[in-house]
């Protein structure tokens, strides 16, 4: 037996000192205060109650999501003024014309499993992408061909660099009438069509879930646009 | 054996034989598989970032999205290539300076197959679809506890040997391993528990860069730094310039490194300070890292030019003074400021890949051909390869950094301005991402030379002579780096 203590658990009893303090502070203890966190009270009040959220969100379309890497392109997260210009990029931090365009808060993400905040912002932040684009025809064009959708537009360059997911769509010989659903692109053999997925119906339905500008508390004296909050409240439902 | 420390007893070189011996196996598993995933990793990367540049090619097939290929790239080149070289280099150089012989070869043997097998299901999983977005913390949920339970196994006979160690001072390096060696299961399973549990969202997110970031400074750095403070005295044949230096840099690393990592999310969902902290954290972590660059630039002081002939100096060096840029440019980025343009664009894809590739993997390269003709007793065959290895390598980090940060500059003024579409930002980053598809060529073409010399060392078809391999030396012409200089210095003179 040794007298002394030994050198390796000298060392380990340091470095556990030095690392359970962060460990403690910043990760277990804000995980276990963020866990609780609830919808603020004027977002209730108001009816919002982040249903919408709540139930897309961990649902099929959210894997196909993760599962295709779109969050290594795209971020949902709204910064702050001090840390850009997101909030007033139109449509980026929520519905401009409803004065609720702001960054985003833990309660937005409320129901979902992840909070895909993103790596990179190769593509245009998705948080709000609800309310910019509805049409899910629209929607799955862009998904299917991006550069048939991105091309034509001025500023996009030769084309754009979102890759095109066309194995989440089949094509299907035409039964009668085209279907209503069918994904509208140019070159595809007559008598066929393409037609999306469950998975690329379920992608849409994330996508078109996501919103992050309900009402959250404001500061007092910002609080007078805040006024006529009961009327958009049935606004954000799709 | 290969290059003698001068100095040292026929017992002294009879036990480093024994122990080089009684490693020899285990760590040339870890080398040559690390380089089996390096070049699958190399691959992955060029056609990562060549389909970042053109979507449109082969975009019939699933696999070679970007959105996929991407992670696979980053997890096949952690995993596979980093985490196994570590493990390897750990392995030896814990078993050198304690002075003890491995006993369970085999064991660790069998370990190391396991881990190759998570990591390849891992990987394959992400590839096929089935990963999940999070960076680096993104295969299968299964398969994390197998990754750190055959981590913990091999890592605890590294402990093991630090613990029976022979008496005397504990060396630097030492320290180091031991951090790296149990600081890496307390953050992944803690992610990965956090993951799991499906609590906050926000916090999930949180937790993976919280991971990214520790594993960057609490695992790569430290190895790297261990590798350069082994290798630089003794190539040089001195001792470490100053000792409470290097231990003023050791406590500030791990002081700062726990609360790292939530800067890459400054103005997102969280509380405040929790960004800041982890901005301040990397800023004062730059003071520890300043701390070991004097210390070894003051260790080098007159010897500079042996770099020119020991490759294993100048991979570990520049591995050193690319932790410098790493930590300067990662001190930059914390400043909110600077934040505001940096973040979320392909800067910080740069200086991750500048972190794995440009200080790790240098620094591991520089170990890799101090200890492979040790254990395999025979020498690199050509000094030209491992020139051209270096070159190209370097060639191709700071072309994906420049390109990055000048992409990332770019993108994020164009971001800044408000009313400007942000397909402009696009399309003014777009011509840079060549720049990252230049890098991983140049990259994959420089290890062509190595994987091929490394594969010739495993079979033991190495060069048989007296001498070791030196850069811009024929072969026995010079048995050190030193005596190399001399020379070099004489026909100056003459």
């Amino acid at each position: 037996m040794k007298t002394e203590r030994c050198e390796l658990c000298r060392l380990l009893t340091r470095l556990a000192l030095a690392f359970a303090v962060p460990w403690l502070l910043l990760v277990l203890l804000p995980y276990f205060r963020l866990s609780g966190i609830e919808p603020s009270r004027e977002a209730a009040l108001a009816g919002q109650d982040y249903g919408p959220a709540r139930a897309i969100s961990a649902s099929a379309g959210e894997k196909v999501y993760a599962r295709e890497g779109c969050a290594f392109c795209h971020t949902q997260m709204v910064r702050p003024t001090f840390l850009g210009s997101d909030v007033w990029r139109p449509g980026w931090g929520g519905d401009v014309a409803a004065n609720r365009s702001r960054e985003t808060r833990p309660e937005d993400y409320l129901g979902e499993t992840y909070a895909h905040l993103g790596y990179l912002r190769v593509g245009p932040d998705l948080s709000n992408f609800g309310a910019r684009l509805h049409d899910r025809a629209a929607i799955h064009k862009m998904i299917y061909a991006p550069s048939a959708v991105f091309q034509p537009m001025e500023n996009a360059g030769e084309q754009t660099v979102m890759p095109a997911s066309k194995h989440l769509y089949q094509l299907k010989p035409v039964v009668g009438q085209p279907s209503d659903n069918r994904v509208d692109v140019e070159g595809v053999e007559p008598g066929f069509e393409i037609l999306p997925s469950a998975d690329a119906e379920a992608l849409v339905d994330y996508l078109i879930s996501r919103r992050k500008d309900r009402l959250v508390t404001a500061p007092k004296e910002e609080s007078a646009p805040a006024a006529p909050a009961p009327a958009p409240a049935a606004a954000p439902a799709k | 054996m290969s290059s003698t420390s001068p100095g040292a007893s026929p017992q002294d070189m009879q036990e480093r034989a024994a122990i080089d011996r009684s490693v020899r196996f285990p760590v040339m598993f870890f080398f040559t598989s690390a380089a089996a995933w390096l070049f699958a990793a190399t691959i992955l990367g060029m056609v990562a970032a060549l389909k970042l540049r053109v979507p449109t090619l082969w975009d019939a097939c699933p696999w070679l999205s970007f959105g996929r290929i991407f992670p696979a790239h980053m997890d096949a080149l952690i995993y596979g290539w980093a985490m196994q070289a570590g493990l390897g280099i750990m392995i030896w150089m814990m078993a050198r300076l304690s002075r003890v012989e491995l006993r369970n070869a085999t064991y660790i043997i069998v370990l190391g197959h396991v881990w190759n097998f998570g990591v390849a299901l891992g990987v394959l999983a992400v590839w096929s679809g089935f990963g999940n977005s999070r960076t680096w913390l993104d295969f299968p949920s299964m398969l994390w506890p197998m990754l750190a339970a055959t981590y913990v196994l091999i890592v605890v006979t590294i402990l093991v040997m630090f613990r029976v160690r022979r008496d005397g001072p504990v060396f630097i390096s030492e320290e180091y391993l031991v951090a790296a060696a149990v600081w890496f299961p307390w953050v992944y399973v803690t992610a990965n528990l956090i993951l799991g549990a499906k609590g906050s969202a926000v916090m999930s997110a949180g937790v993976t860069v919280w991971y990214m970031q520790n594993l960057l400074y609490f695992w790569f750095i430290p190895i790297a730094v261990a590798i350069a403070y082994y290798i630089i005295p003794k190539v040089v044949g001195r001792p470490i310039y100053s000792y409470p230096l290097a231990k003023f840099g050791f406590w500030t690393l791990a002081i700062c490194a726990g609360w790292m990592g939530f800067q890459r999310f400054y103005g997102g969902p969280f509380p405040a300070w929790m960004p800041a902290v982890g901005g301040a954290s990397t800023i004062f972590a730059l003071i520890g890292i300043t701390a070991i660059a004097v210390n070894l630039f003051y260790t080098m002081q007159g010897k500079f030019s042996l770099m020119q002939f020991s490759p294993s100096l100048r991979f570990s060096l520049f591995g050193m003074a690319m932790l410098l840029l790493f930590a300067v440019l990662s001190a930059l980025k914390s400043f909110i400021g600077i934040s505001k343009y940096l973040q979320f664009n392909l800067f910080e894809l740069g200086l991750d890949t500048l972190a794995i590739y440009g200080v790790f993997s240098m620094a591991a390269f520089g170990a890799i051909y101090f200890i492979v003709p040790r254990i395999t007793g025979c020498e690199w065959p050509h000094g030209g390869w491992i020139r051209r290895h270096f070159w190209f390598s370097t060639y191709g980090i700071l072309t994906v950094l420049v390109g990055m940060f000048a992409a990332g500059l770019s993108q994020g003024a164009s971001l800044d301005a408000w009313d400007t579409p942000f397909e402009v930002s696009v399309k003014v980053a777009k011509p840079w991402i060549v720049a990252l598809v230049l890098g991983w060529v140049f990259i994959a073409f420089s290890n062509l030379g190595f994987f091929w010399q490394l594969a010739l060392m495993f079979v033991g078809k190495g060069r048989r002579s007296e001498g070791p391999t030196l850069i811009h030396v024929a072969p026995g012409e010079a048995a050190s780096a030193e005596q190399a200089a001399n020379v070099a210095k004489g026909t100056a003179h003459a």
